[in-house]
């Protein structure tokens, strides 16, 4: 099932020179896309204005058929995407509970410990976990947002090879069994092979490839 | 999680931070608070002394200097003379607050041995007297040569009392309480030698000392003992009477008056000086500021000095301030992206960070006014010590004008004033951290995103 589309959607910083041409794709539920290409080729921000935190010049940008720009960006953050950081961007004054309740009236200790954090993981202070934890407690908030789409911007970027496969297969998880739309920007080709859509930017214009 | 479940958190966790702007809203509102209590203080003072002592003028009689045919110049000095209605005329004049009509006599007293002077004798031993409504207004009182250290000032419902030196109550054994009777004298001076005029005796005055007095400047005159300042009588006006040296509502030594605004001093003399009833000729006024422009200077340059400081203090600590809070909103860039990322509207961001920021605030406004307490009393002690404001009231009036007031009542800000002051800060600070916050959540969330990466 369809639950976001970006119709012909351009988008340039100065005004000038397009980052992104045209660029038009679907997004179901239950699948994992992952968007690949090489630095500056505008896959960060073809993220961002899936998740709502720019707007394009140009296009439209629909979630379950409504444009969300009419519908509201910040509503969209709120109730319909969810981020996952490379850098995790975890409220540093808060426990991993505290940061998992951000976003959710659900219970987070649930939630975190499905996640592999225990008890006493889930009340320390979020920097006094390593970065495997940490990143864990970023998607333990995406999921308790009960968003539909996951967005992932490089989320295995700073971890090991191992962690990094742990942290995969829990996107995996979060599309196939959580039945979740999960879009990973990523230079990782290993990530990449794990994903049911690759999409390939390239001066501005996307490429398609269905696993 | 809402914004001040999470205001709660950060104010908890970022303890650092939170103890920062706690001191730094403490110290300018300590000092804010002490700075308008001084200068609120000295505008009292002003104020008060403007209204009270204020200034004051003098009725005298002048100084007639006659030449004889020889050449020789002999100087009479002359008596006023004004009756209670010519009193009642100038009254009207303007804001005149008190008036003291002063006589002068002299006594003596079987019980009491004046300190003897030049050529003492029996018959010549005897002590000046002055008598007026309220001593505490005299001028040698106002000036300090004379302190009172023991007793109460003599005022106008006070009946046949006095006030002696401490030399004279010490050589006879006075005490305040203590009662002596006086009789009438006059001394004249007869081949170079002193003497009572009046020898058979027919007035006499029992009276109660009501306070003993000390001088504070040495008297090496060589005077007969009725000059001696030590054997000066000051006594209630009724004494002279009683002695019939003089008649009851007629003064003739001279007559002082006391206004309320010495910026109306010159209207109120020029008024005066209208009155057709009293003898222009052979009286004069004198004026008499000095003890208002003598404290008016000193709190003209503390009310400047405070109002420079004030002036200071409020601009270093708004800078400051506010430079601290941009400063520290900013540094929460990340926090911000994070939750406008999560779908918190700005509103609500803005909320968290004005929350935190004025729960600590109200906090040190609280622990502020218990330091500005300590500290303007501090200041106090330094600043308004040396400052006497001789307010005429009943009380001073008694206890005489010098005796330095307490400035605890200046100094305590008026509680409308200090929630004022406070509600300005709150505002700044309010101002700051909203302004700060603004700049931030200008931006899209994906150029504070780009920031922080």
């Amino acid at each position: 099932m369809c639950i976001m589309e970006v119709c012909n959607i351009k988008y340039s910083y100065d005004g000038r020179k397009p980052v992104l041409k045209k660029v038009s794709a679907k997004f179901e539920l239950g699948k994992i896309y992952t968007i690949l290409g090489p630095s500056g080729c505008g896959k960060t921000t073809l993220l961002s204005l899936l998740g709502a935190l720019d707007s394009p010049t140009d296009g439209q940008i629909l979630f379950r058929g409504e444009d969300i720009e009419k519908t509201g960006l910040a509503a969209h953050r709120k109730n319909n995407v969810a981020f996952i950081f490379q850098s995790y961007n975890l409220i540093d004054y808060m426990t991993p509970a505290e940061n998992v309740a951000l976003t959710s009236k659900l219970p987070p200790l649930p939630i975190l410990e499905r996640l592999g954090l225990t008890k006493e993981e889930a009340r320390r202070n979020v920097l006094k976990l390593s970065g495997g934890q940490q990143q864990r407690v970023a998607i333990a908030r995406a999921l308790a947002s009960d968003a539909d789409v996951i967005l992932a911007d490089e989320p295995t970027g700073n971890l090991d090879e191992d962690t990094a496969a742990e942290i995969t297969d829990i996107l995996k998880e979060c599309a196939h069994q959580m039945n979740k739309c999960v879009v990973i920007v990523t230079h990782s080709n290993d990530l990449a092979k794990q994903a049911d859509v690759v999409l390939r930017l390239k001066k501005g214009e996307l490429q398609t490839k269905v696993r | 999680m809402n914004l001040k479940k999470r205001a709660m958190l950060y104010l908890l966790r970022k303890r650092g931070k939170t103890i920062s702007i706690f001191i730094l809203v403490l110290v300018v509102a300590t000092f804010l608070i002490s700075s308008f209590s001084i200068l609120n203080a000295s505008e009292n003072l002003s104020r008060d002394i403007r209204t009270s002592l204020g200034a004051a003028f003098y009725l005298r009689a002048n100084t007639a200097v006659s030449v004889d045919e020889n050449g020789e110049s002999t100087i009479t000095e002359n008596h006023i003379n004004v009756s209670e209605n010519d009193i009642k005329s100038i009254m009207n004049c303007g804001e005149i607050k008190y008036y003291n009509p002063i006589n002068y006599g002299f006594a003596k007293s079987d019980e009491i041995s004046f300190i003897p002077g030049k050529g003492d004798s029996k018959e010549s031993n005897m002590g000046k007297v002055t008598a007026f409504s309220y001593s505490a207004l005299a001028t040698d009182f106002t000036d300090e040569v004379l302190t009172l250290t023991e007793g109460k000032h003599i005022t106008v419902s006070d009946k046949k009392q006095i006030l002696i030196s401490e030399q004279l109550a010490q050589l006879n054994h006075l005490s305040v309480g203590d009662t002596v009777t006086l009789t009438h004298a006059k001394l004249v001076e007869k081949n170079g030698e002193y003497a009572d005029e009046i020898k058979e005796k027919t007035a006499f005055c029992t009276v109660t000392v009501s306070g003993i007095y000390k001088l504070n400047l040495e008297d090496t005159s060589i005077t007969p003992t009725a000059g001696v300042a030590e054997n000066q009588i000051y006594a209630s006006s009724d004494v002279l009477n009683e002695l019939a040296e003089s008649k009851s509502g007629v003064y003739t030594g001279e007559v002082d008056f006391y206004i309320t605004d010495p910026a109306k001093l010159s209207q109120t003399v020029a008024n005066v000086q209208q009155l057709q009833s009293i003898d222009w000729t052979t009286h004069f006024i004198r004026i008499n500021d000095f003890q208002y422009s003598k404290i008016s200077d000193q709190l003209s340059s503390l009310g400047n000095l405070m109002k420079i400081l004030l002036v200071c203090v409020s601009i270093v600590s708004t800078a400051v301030l506010t430079l601290l809070l941009t400063m520290r909103i900013r540094s929460r860039l990340q926090e911000a992206g994070v939750l406008l990322a999560a779908g918190i509207s700005k509103r609500e961001i803005v909320g968290q960070f004005l929350l935190e920021v004025l729960s600590v605030t109200i906090a040190a406004f609280f622990v502020s006014y218990a330091a500005s307490c300590c500290l303007t009393h501090t200041i106090d002690s330094s600043l308004f010590a040396g400052i006497n404001p001789n307010l005429i009231n009943e009380q001073t009036l008694q206890r005489g004008l010098n005796t330095t007031v307490k400035m605890v009542s200046y100094l305590n800000l008026p509680a409308i004033k200090v929630v004022v002051i406070y509600l300005c800060q709150l505002a700044v600070v309010a101002a700051s951290t909203f302004v700060s916050s603004i700049m931030i959540m200008r931006l899209k969330p994906k150029e504070i995103l780009s920031k922080m990466s």
